[in-house]
């Protein structure tokens, strides 16, 4: 498994009660799956996400990626898994506002030191990702779907195992949505998994695999009707 | 595109470039830190130098005076501002006389409107080059001969050159010499023998009635020397119960001298509080502002975790922002000072009124680097709790808290 996730749990303190964002969740995703989980805002999915992404430390569970235990790692650790395995796109805007699309999609490499072509490798994936021409624009120049597509870019830039996306299309329209995913798809096509959470349903037809996750709790398929 | 591979430096630098507003605020700051830092401390070394010089080299140990031009004399002395006051040239004789005065010098005091050298009035000085020891020991260079009729010495503020003519009442009189810098009025004065002296002020009585053109036997002050063994007091006492009748009054010069000490120790005392107070503020307001806009930047910085960077990553891009911010504001603050207290030290010393010497360049240069790392710390210190705080907060939480 490339991903496996076992008993995983997340507790918040809410006006001094005890409140489980994430409660006992197991998962296993294989190498080349592209896995939607759906839910409804607040049933606990961007906290899972995130805890598997390796930003979020959980209260009790594991988390192996490729065997590792990511929260048994040091900080310089789980730093470079997350630079060079892990491939993470945030929800809403997630661009450095002071660099430019170009400089945006080269910075992990910048990050982790990696030898090779970094200028070249970035201008490939903007090209990959049908932005080529928006290299040296500042992300303050673009459009919603436009800087999706820089994120997906970054996030392929150090060839990571794995794409995590925190609801990716939540806040584009329906033509841009459907382009979106059909890159990921593309992306998964060519051997990435995918990870994406979501509580949009017309998505779920681009993934191999869907899950729900309602109060905390992850169950295999789509259970449109609890939606 | 531009292909330069990324550093912290070239990042760091992106990002001050791309917010000008904020980048220019904070070293707007830090230059207001460093300009109070660095003329502070120039301004008040130089008056405490300006008050050594005096006292080392002051040479005469009392001053005698006409009754009631006291101040007058010290205003002569401290600022140079031109004074007339006179009494009878055997006066001289008279105080000579007076047991423990050793040696003792007459002194003329003139006053010009204007003369070509200076935008300012100026201060005259007719002195006897064969009994002064006052004048010659602040002569740069050697003057081979007596000054001569016609002849001048200048003070170190007067823009002029030795051989050069300078014109007073349309007359004019040949530099002979120029003193060294003493911190006192003597800068902004003009030197010249007792004969050159009297020919200026019957020039000067084509423009104005001067009381030196109808009676040739006038002095300003005479200039004392104390035999060893004798005090000032005694000798001032002495000087007074003969002559005080005849409207001779003293000015000790140790006195005069511990009266401007305690008044510059009240002042540098009081620069010294205000700079500390300010240092004090500017380092709390630097904290709180690098706090503040590092603090609305969490996202930003959440990302660079996101991506991979190591607290100690993050905390170097941060660090290495705010380094760049001191440095531009450390230079642009010394830079403000320096152009505001060096061309205008003759400016702030008249406007001090006390004695102002500035220190030497190689002080200078000291205290410049050393306000420099002052100031160029103050930027990283103030960010360094915050990028630490930010560094280790747990990334998912700091990337919400910044939404």
């Amino acid at each position: 498994m490339l991903l496996e996730i076992k008993g995983l749990s997340k507790e918040y303190q809410r006006r001094g009660k005890a409140f489980w964002a994430v409660n006992s969740v197991d998962l296993s995703i294989g190498q080349g799956d592209f896995v939607n989980i759906i839910g409804c805002l607040g049933s606990g999915k961007s906290t899972l996400l995130n805890m598997a992404a390796g930003l979020l430390m959980p209260t009790s569970g594991s988390i192996r990626l490729n065997g590792t235990e990511l929260y048994a790692l040091k900080d310089k650790d789980i730093s470079e898994l997350r630079n060079t395995r892990l491939g993470y796109i945030p929800q809403g805007l997630g661009t450095l506002s002071t660099l430019t699309v170009f400089d945006n999609v080269r910075l992990p490499c910048f990050l982790s030191r990696r030898q090779g072509d970094a200028s070249g490798r970035a201008s490939f994936l903007l090209d990959e990702v049908g932005i080529s021409s928006l290299a040296d624009m500042l992300p303050s120049q673009l459009s919603g779907g436009e800087l999706r597509r820089v994120l997906i870019a970054r996030a392929l830039m150090n060839e990571p195992d794995i794409l995590i996306a925190d609801e990716p299309t939540s806040d584009l329209d329906i033509e841009t949505t459907r382009e979106i995913m059909e890159l990921f798809a593309r992306i998964n096509q060519n051997g990435t998994t995918i990870l994406i959470v979501t509580h949009e349903l017309d998505t779920l037809e681009f993934g191999n695999r869907v899950l729900t996750m309602a109060s905390g709790q992850l169950t295999e398929g789509s259970h449109l009707g609890s939606l | 595109m531009d292909n330069k591979p990324l550093n912290t430096v070239n990042i760091a630098f992106h990002t001050l470039k791309r917010k000008p507003f904020r980048t220019t605020g904070l070293i707007l700051l830090v230059a207001l830190f460093a300009f109070t830092l660095f003329g502070g401390t120039v301004l008040s070394q130089s008056m405490e130098n300006g008050m050594d010089n005096l006292s080392k080299r002051m040479g005469a140990d009392i001053l005698a005076v006409p009754y009631g031009y006291e101040a007058d004399i010290q205003s002569a002395l401290l600022r140079g501002e031109p004074s007339t006051f006179y009494f009878d040239a055997d006066t001289t004789e008279k105080v000579e006389s007076v047991e423990g005065v050793e040696a003792v010098s007459p002194q003329l005091y003139i006053a010009t409107l204007s003369a070509g050298c200076c935008s300012y009035p100026l201060q005259l000085i007719g002195f006897d080059p064969k009994t002064d020891f006052i004048i010659r020991p602040w002569m740069s260079g050697s003057l081979e001969h007596s000054l001569a009729d016609g002849e001048i010495v200048i003070g170190s503020n007067i823009s002029a050159k030795v051989g050069q003519k300078l014109k007073f009442f349309d007359q004019t009189y040949l530099v002979a010499a120029r003193l060294d810098k003493t911190g006192m009025g003597f800068d902004n004065s003009v030197f010249m023998n007792l004969t050159t002296a009297k020919q200026v002020v019957w020039n000067s009585e084509r423009i104005q009635a001067h009381p030196v053109a109808e009676n040739d036997n006038l002095i300003s002050s005479v200039i004392i020397k104390i035999k060893s063994g004798y005090t000032g007091k005694d000798v001032a006492n002495n000087i007074l119960q003969a002559y005080a009748k005849e409207g001779v009054h003293v000015v000790v010069a140790k006195n005069m001298i511990s009266d401007i000490s305690g008044s510059l120790r009240g002042l540098t005392t009081y620069i010294l509080i205000l700079a500390g107070v300010l240092l004090v503020l500017a380092v709390g307001v630097l904290i709180i502002v690098f706090s503040v806009t590092l603090n609305g930047r969490k996202r930003e910085f959440s990302i660079f975790r996101v991506l991979g960077a190591t607290r100690s990553k993050l905390v170097k891009l941060i660090l290495c922002e705010s380094c760049l911010i001191s440095i531009f504001g450390t230079a642009a603050g010394i830079t403000a000072a320096a152009l505001v207290v060096f061309p205008f030290s003759t400016y702030i010393s008249t406007l001090l009124g006390l004695p102002y010497l500035q220190p030497s360049p190689g002080v200078l240069f000291l205290m410049a680097a050393l306000s420099f790392l002052i100031s160029f710390a103050t930027g990283p210190i103030a960010s360094a709790y915050a990028a630490v705080q930010i560094g280790s907060s747990e990334i998912y939480t700091t990337m919400k808290e910044g939404e």
